[in-house]
């Protein structure tokens, strides 16, 4: 009962920890692209 | 003479005849003649009330198309009823100004309202039930589980129970 | 002799989609439960029919078909092409009889844009619309998203036939040993997230001083649409009705996830987390939506100007090139104003409309993974011809596991790619033929076929009936990845011939 348990808990500590990399990692994609989008608008000024 | 004619121009302009509103399809398709313009649209304010800074957003809609319009505090107090399933909202008349890319709301597209004014306050509406489709459904049901409970009688009847 | 179809087939393929059937009626209870609580008694009535006649027809199918002992690979290839016309017809039932529906094509058209998580809508005064109905649409956009077969794998069918129902899905990736496993892990996923997503979604509506029955309900249907990548909204201006950059963020990162294979999901969940990173469809996906939001920013050289400043150009472009890439079709503008972009950048859109998402997720389109496929099959080609003519050239990729291309893998790939290409550009012949630009019949086209749902306006209820009845092939051909429909035709053939 108690290893059942612990395996368990294991599982979820796995569990929540890659959850919260996979929430993170779509945001870490956003803001690279808005740099994309930075350098993009700032050589469109300076072009003009 | 050039003064007077200035004077009769601008007062044609606030006639009701060329201050009709617009409907909201012909300001989201023509957004270039529109935007930073003042713009009058009529329909019903729908759906939720959302707050922001300094203002709020509401929805409206009219026979074709809807669009954000962001109003001051100020105006929350007028609005009685969103329009949803079995509500009716306010019917009001909108003027402001048209912005085809918000500065102040990174870019939406969007009216900032100058004037609201209520047209008809909406109601909730009893629904409408047809009594064919009642009957319809209830005599449904009925012939549909005696079908049902048939069916499952004569396939009992003839073999074992087959299972899922 | 090799043993073709026979009348036994038609009896196997009845049993099973009678359950099915059975199994859509019950899926009917929650939008009726909904429906009671929230007092919408016209709405009751119109659920309490189509659940009635679900159950009805799915016993008769029951009854006069007996209970078959083994399915094989083509009746399972057959049952997920019917079922989803099945399911069409059965779910357009509620929703045409809901009054929001000038004809029942319509409703036909909506239900399968909601199985097939495509996003193109037909529905007239969606604001007016009863919670019991919008729940409706958004939990066809969850069961179809999971997979009809998905459902019914976990609940009605046994070990063998439930495997070859599975790959007829286009679901060819054994995530788990076994499928009933890799079906309930992946509703794990989704269910997980469904809490998680909701009340992200809930709290952020919430800050903007929506009631909380409201920014749940909200929350719900957005997350539903939004991780199987549907693009369902419940209220007609789609994203843009909530003005919040903020929830805009939160869905992308729903519908990123939901465009990410469930075998990835089920790695980082288990403690390999460099999954994540060294994943070739991964690597992969992060190419491609660079591609082809550079391409679309390249577009908008000369037009960047006309916005006034970084921050509402990226969320005008951004939101649309990652809502198409990942098949979502979530909208922060209007169609009117899609339509107008530079074409490079519309250009740019359609690309990645047409590449799509992970295999084995939610998304749709020809799939990150054949992508990749074909890079690495050029790469070892061209090793080929550097090295000398004796040596043996491999060339691996990390999916879950080391796997080396091989020219059987490379076929099969390059054939459904075609498929879509030719799906995409008949879509758009057929739309130049009704009138349409050609870029934006292309635009559309592929919208539908790859279960985008992204619109420039030309879905609407005054599109010619032919038009609506391609599209609803092309999202049915797009979702099943047309194995499976190929077979179903040869099925009628030799029926007809007989």
């Amino acid at each position: 009962m108690k290893k059942r348990l612990e395996r368990f808990l294991r599982m979820l500590e796995k569990g929540i920890i890659g959850i919260s990399i996979e929430l993170v990692y779509p945001l870490i994609v956003t803001v690279s692209a808005f740099f994309l989008c930075l350098i993009m608008f700032i050589s469109e000024i300076s072009s003009r | 003479m050039k003064k007077i004619l200035c004077v009769i121009l601008v007062g044609l302009l606030y006639h009701p005849f060329f201050s009709r509103a617009q409907t909201i399809s012909a300001i989201i398709n023509n957004p270039d003649l529109f935007d930073g313009k003042i713009v009058t649209v009529r329909g019903e304010l729908i759906g939720d009330i959302m707050t922001g800074k300094g203002g709020f957003w509401v929805n409206i809609l009219d026979s074709e198309s809807a669009i954000g319009v962001w109003l001051p505090d100020s105006e929350k107090g007028k609005i009685k009823f969103l329009g949803k399933y079995g509500v009716q909202g306010d019917f009001v008349q909108i003027k402001g100004i048209f912005n085809k890319r918000c500065i102040e709301h990174t870019g939406d597209t969007d009216i900032h309202a100058i004037s609201l004014q209520i047209l008809k306050t909406g109601m909730e509406k009893n629904e409408e039930i047809p009594v064919e489709k009642v009957v319809f459904a209830f005599s449904l049901g009925i012939v549909s589980l005696a079908a049902i409970g048939i069916l499952h009688f004569l396939s009992r009847k003839e073999s074992p129970p087959y299972d899922l | 002799m090799i043993p073709d179809f026979s009348k036994d087939d038609i009896s196997v393929v009845s049993h099973y989609l009678g359950k099915i059937l059975i199994a859509l009626g019950i899926a009917q209870l929650l939008p009726l439960i909904v429906g009671l609580i929230s007092g919408e008694m016209a709405a009751v009535i119109d659920f309490f029919i189509s659940i009635i006649a679900c159950f009805s027809f799915g016993s008769i199918l029951l009854y006069f078909s007996p209970s078959p002992y083994e399915l094989n690979w083509r009746q399972g290839m057959i049952i997920v092409a019917l079922s989803w016309f099945l399911a069409m017809f059965s779910s357009a039932l509620p929703l045409y009889l809901s009054g929001h529906f000038e004809y029942f094509l319509d409703a036909c058209f909506e239900s399968m844009s909601a199985y097939a998580t495509t996003g193109l809508v037909l529905i007239q005064d969606l604001d007016h619309l009863s919670h019991a109905h919008n729940v409706w649409r958004h939990l066809m956009c969850f069961i179809g998203g999971q997979g009809i077969i998905l459902v019914a794998l976990v609940f009605f069918f046994r070990g063998g036939d439930a495997l070859r129902i599975y790959i007829g899905e286009a679901r060819d990736d054994k995530i788990l040993p076994n499928s009933i496993t890799t079906a309930k892990f992946i509703w794990m996923v989704s269910f997980t997230y469904l809490i998680i997503g909701s009340l992200l979604l809930c709290f952020v509506l919430l800050l903007n001083g929506m009631p909380f029955s409201r920014a749940f309900f909200h929350g719900l249907c957005i997350f539903m649409a939004g991780w199987d990548t549907a693009g369902f909204a419940p209220q007609s201006l789609n994203i843009l009705y909530y003005h919040n950059p903020a929830l805009e963020i939160v869905t992308i990162i729903i519908i990123l996830l939901g465009a990410t294979s469930f075998g990835v999901h089920y790695a980082v969940w288990t403690g390999r987390f460099r999954e994540l990173k060294e994943d070739f469809e991964v690597k992969i996906l992060m190419f491609t939506v660079f591609l082809t939001y550079l391409i679309t920013l390249v577009g908008f050289s000369g037009y960047v100007m006309r916005f006034p400043d970084t921050f509402s150009f990226f969320r005008s472009t951004f939101y649309q090139v990652i809502s198409a890439h990942t098949g979502a079709g979530y909208t922060n503008i209007y169609a009117s104003q899609l339509a107008e972009w530079p074409q490079l950048a519309i250009f740019g859109v359609i690309v990645a409309m047409a590449i799509g998402g992970c295999m084995n997720s939610t998304a749709g389109g020809i799939k990150v993974f054949r992508i990749g496929l074909f890079y690495k099959s050029m790469k070892r080609e061209v090793r080929k011809l550097a090295y000398p003519e004796s040596s043996y050239i491999k060339e691996f990729f990390h999916h879950q596991r080391e796997i080396s291309v091989d020219d059987a893998m490379v076929k099969t790939a390059m054939i459904i790619t075609v498929c879509y290409i030719l799906l995409y550009l008949s879509g758009a012949i057929i739309g130049t033929f009704f009138g349409y630009d050609f870029l934006l019949s292309l635009f559309e086209s592929v919208s539908a076929a790859a279960n985008v749902g992204l619109s420039t306006g030309i879905t609407s209820t005054s599109m010619p009936a032919f038009l609506k009845i391609w599209y609803i092939i092309e999202m049915w051909a797009g979702r099943l990845e047309f194995f499976a429909i190929f077979i179903l035709i040869r099925f009628f053939v030799k029926l007809v011939r007989r």
